[in-house]
């Protein structure tokens, strides 16, 4: 292959490198020019060392996108990476699981975009991520790796999803001659908006986001440099007064601070969770979101393993489910979990969304309570954590709020808790092996639901204690294919449904079709 | 816990002897380790706690040796279980904490027959099995057992399903 036939990746690549860089480095630069003192040494050097680095970084940055290539072919993407020491990497279209784009702010007025192709293969190959593409690139790429797998789905697992008469013409039309424009029809016309939150979703969610806590850090800082401005030195007696005489200036002060809070939450999850989508069509999953940085993702139905329905107190209170994903990519590089579909759905929605979206999967309202006797096991079991604590207590008797005792108050409140824990644990799990389905609900203030197919489990194992066995219950685990594998398990059902768990198990061979 | 896709092969008697041995070894060489500590801890006057931790050890560990050459070889192999058919590999083992494992064959990425010295002396082989999510052990098979179950292992395994 020769040079020509190789793109590279949008000049806008430069200036995202620039900005993960100035994020890279925020901490160094703040010390530097803001905090060090100007006469030192230390300050001195470092500005000069700093200012080299940033030259090096950004000769770095540029060579790194002269040097990045890629190519599309029919069947397989080729990319080439590397100044001095070539490296190129080709990944098959056809096993690519998910595609993802992000469109930072920045982006947004040149219509390019951040792709990335994840595959299921586990290396650190696995992924191919094409940090600033044109808008339209991405689509070309996005649909030739659709267009692929609907090929393939339809010669493979044609049975798996029905599939309609009509996409099935179009789908001749995909295979037969111009595959973008067949496709863009066949795109439009099947894919259903399944979830927009509506206004009244988004006030619930800021409030419960706690997420104008970001506020603290920031207003920290301020504080800091008006001691400087103002050159503020008091006594602590001082400090007692001025707090004495001026609670009024105090009380506006925090009343303020409450507001601009709030503002700040409900700003921050109407651009973030406000333009919210969840479509789907008969093969893939689509979330998009975000209003001054776009993401999007899609999924392939058949890749999702499993579902984790999630809440915390606040969440239960509100009646408000986390759904995930379970399936083979992980959170991406900033750490935004993106296989989320909604942080914020309505339970009752939540039920019905997943049944829309995976017709393959069924969420069962009613489920199985442990027995009695599980209550005794977890109530009987060693309290080891409590133990070593109160242990290492014992051994230091640290002096806490000034009393020389409060380790006691600690260690009893400790123990008080942990058995008030297990008691709401035991209240709170749930369990339902259906036919193709397990169904585990874990968790005492915070709970955990996991949904999974008989299909999707790749293995399982049933445990049993000393303890589990004298009282006729038993710990069941499963796993599923994920990256890193996913684990699941629920302890203490009784002894009987872990059975039927092994034969549940086995009916497997049944719903599988072998090469 | 019974049922009709319970494993019911056995390992190889001589585990009992294997395990005593290495064991023993183990053992030997961990309270070797803990006297060399405390002597090091009082000729070189550590801090007393952890001289004390070095003799509760040393007083434990030929307790756990008792445990462990004299009772624990002859539960495990009391115990444990394997089996498998054409769709399925099952474990069974365990002596307090009792585990039964199902791995579909389509999910069995590799299998291997392995020896070290003690399982030589004993014509032994262990079968490891590696599926996606983890990796699973037989110990102490005998040859012509091991290489079967093996070899069967790995003919079921090539069959692939659809994802």
């Amino acid at each position: 292959m020769t040079d020509t036939e190789m793109k590279r990746l949008h000049p806008l690549k430069i200036l995202a490198s620039i900005i993960s860089f100035i994020k890279g480095s925020f901490v160094i630069i703040i010390y530097l020019f803001f905090i060090s003192d100007k006469e030192s040494t230390i300050a001195f050097y470092g500005r000069w060392a700093f200012a080299l680095f940033v030259i090096i970084s950004f000769i770095q940055m540029i060579l790194q996108w002269w040097s990045t290539k890629y190519e599309l072919k029919t069947r397989s993407i080729h990319i080439s990476k590397g100044v001095f020491k070539k490296k190129s990497n080709s990944i098959p279209l056809e096993r690519v699981q998910n595609v993802q784009t992000s469109t930072p702010w920045y982006f947004k007025p040149f219509s390019v975009t951040s792709l990335t192709l994840v595959t299921s293969a586990t290396d650190e190959d696995a992924s191919v991520k094409l940090e600033a593409v044109k808008k339209e690139e991405a689509e070309k790429i996005e649909n030739q790796v659709l267009t692929l797998r609907k090929e393939s789905a339809q010669v493979k697992i044609g049975d798996a999803c029905p599939i309609h008469e009509q996409a099935l013409e179009k789908q001749s039309r995909i295979l037969s001659g111009d595959m973008s424009d067949a496709y863009m029809q066949l795109e439009t016309s099947e894919r259903t908006v399944h979830f927009r939150p509506s206004r009244k979703d988004l006030l619930k969610a800021s409030f419960l986001s706690l997420s104008f806590l970001a506020l603290i850090p920031i207003i920290a800082t301020i504080i800091n440099n008006a001691e400087d401005i103002f050159n503020w030195k008091m006594d602590v007696e001082e400090v007692y007064v001025f707090i004495a005489d001026s609670w009024i200036l105090i009380g506006t002060v925090i009343i303020l601070f409450l507001v601009i809070a709030v503002g700040f939450g409900i700003t921050r999850t109407f651009l973030k969770y406000g333009k919210y989508e969840i479509a789907s069509d008969h093969e893939r999953i689509y979330i998009k979101r975000g209003t001054l940085s776009e993401q999007s993702f899609s999924i392939r139905k058949e890749n999702v393993q499993g579902i984790q329905l999630n809440q915390n107190p606040f969440k239960k209170l509100l009646k408000l489910t986390e759904v995930k994903l379970v399936s083979a990519v992980n959170d991406d590089d900033d750490g935004e979990e993106i296989n989320t579909l909604y942080p914020f759905l309505p339970t009752n929605r939540a039920f019905g969304l997943i049944e829309e979206l995976l017709p393959g999967f069924q969420v069962e309202n009613r489920m199985n309570k442990l027995p009695k006797q599980a209550l005794y096991v977890k109530l009987l079991r060693f309290p080891f954590v409590w133990l070593i604590i109160t242990g290492i207590l014992f051994w230091w008797k640290p002096v806490i709020f000034g009393w020389s005792s409060t380790w006691i108050y600690v260690v009893i409140i400790l123990l008080i808790s942990t058995y008030a824990m297990r008691a709401l644990r035991f209240k709170n799990s749930r369990y339902l092996i259906n036919d193709g389905f397990i169904q585990l609900k874990v968790g005492g203030l915070w709970s955990e639901t996991f949904i999974t197919k008989r299909k999707k489990v790749i293995e399982i194992e049933v445990e049993q204690s000393f303890l589990q066995r004298k009282f006729g219950v038993a710990t069941i685990k499963t796993v599923n294919r994920t990256n890193p594998v996913h684990h699941e398990e629920m302890q203490d059902i009784p002894v009987d449904a872990s059975n039927e768990f092994i034969h549940w198990y086995h009916e497997r061979s049944k719903e599988i079709t072998t090469e | 816990m019974e049922s009709i896709y319970e494993p019911t092969s056995r390992i190889s008697k001589q585990a009992i002897k294997v395990w005593r041995l290495s064991n023993l070894i183990t053992d030997v060489i961990g309270i070797i380790i803990i006297g060399a500590l405390l002597w090091a801890g009082i000729y070189f006057d550590w801090f007393q706690w952890i001289i004390t931790i070095l003799w509760i050890l040393l007083g434990v560990a030929p307790l756990f040796s008792i445990w462990s050459v004299f009772f624990e070889p002859s539960l495990l192999y009391k115990y444990w279980r394997y089996g498998m058919d054409e769709e399925y590999v099952r474990l069974k083992y365990g002596i307090f904490n009792r585990k039964h494992t199902v791995i579909p064959m389509t999910k069995i990425q590799y299998v291997s027959a392995e020896q070290g010295p003690i399982l030589r002396k004993y014509g032994l082989y262990t079968i490891e099995i590696g599926s996606m999510g983890s990796s699973h052990e037989i110990p102490a098979l005998s040859e012509e057992e091991a290489f079967l179950l093996r070899d069967q292992i790995a003919h079921h395994a090539k069959i692939k399903e659809v994802e």
